[in-house]
């Protein structure tokens, strides 16, 4: 097994829920952040980035 | 109706919200593309969710997006419901939808577009190894558009992920059905 795809892959089909116990933890932690961020530079300019 | 999801976790618990509203006026909807290969564990970041509705009429739209906003969800566009369904749905675009003075997530939403559309939402599932009670895209119809029309490396890998959980319980010809089909509706 020479990939990270193929390694987490396998740890999911052995524990599911812990698997994605771990990827809601750093997707909640993503947002948070985010969400931080646009908060702070102000609604005009994160429109202006997330609408493009 | 219990979702079977935790408050704890933000992403499923946007979804879970939207998605009741969606059951509540009796519109078909499909979780599709990156975040059916997130909720089978793949390890990587998203902000957005990417969901189809069924085509429904601009009256039926108009009475979403007013029960949405009742629901303290807004757009980012910051238009009228009118508004967007002629200037977005309409045109093929995404309406993206957030909790009222967030950012993210987003709920990237589409109406469906074409024969392609329609023959995702007709064959839509739950998928008990997510945990979660949405409907989705099937995991064949998930691999056929990362595979043969998405394809950067991010859904290359998405794919591969689906094809390593699910292994041998994932029907190849009805992949290449849909592979067919996209060729057909989209190049």
């Amino acid at each position: 097994m020479d990939d990270f795809v193929e390694f987490w892959a396998k740890k999911c089909k052995e524990n599911m829920p812990a698997c994605q116990k771990e990827v809601n933890r750093m997707v909640d932690s993503q947002i948070e952040i985010g969400n931080a961020f646009y908060k702070r530079i102000g609604r005009k300019k994160a429109l202006e980035i997330l609408l493009g | 109706m219990d979702l079977m999801v935790s408050d704890k976790n933000v992403l499923t618990s946007f979804i879970r919200d939207f998605v009741l509203i969606l059951d509540k006026l009796k519109i078909q909807y499909i979780v599709v593309s990156g975040f059916v290969a997130i909720s089978h564990g793949r390890s990587r970041g998203t902000e957005d969710i990417d969901m189809i509705i069924e085509n429904v009429s601009k009256e039926k739209f108009t009475e979403l997006n007013n029960e949405l906003d009742t629901n303290d969800f807004e757009t980012l566009q910051g238009v009228s419901g009118e508004e967007l369904f002629e200037d977005y749905l309409e045109d093929k675009l995404s309406i993206r939808y957030v909790r009222k003075g967030e950012f993210l997530p987003e709920m990237e939403l589409k109406m469906a577009q074409d024969e392609l559309d329609e023959d995702q939402i007709k064959h839509r599932t739950k998928l008990p190894l997510t945990g979660l009670d949405f409907y989705f895209s099937t995991i064949e119809t998930n691999l056929a558009f990362k595979e043969e029309l998405l394809k950067s490396p991010k859904d290359l890998d998405d794919a591969k992920h689906l094809r390593l959980v699910y292994g041998d319980k994932i029907d190849e010809d009805e992949v290449n059905r849909i592979k067919e089909l996209i060729v057909k509706c989209r190049f």
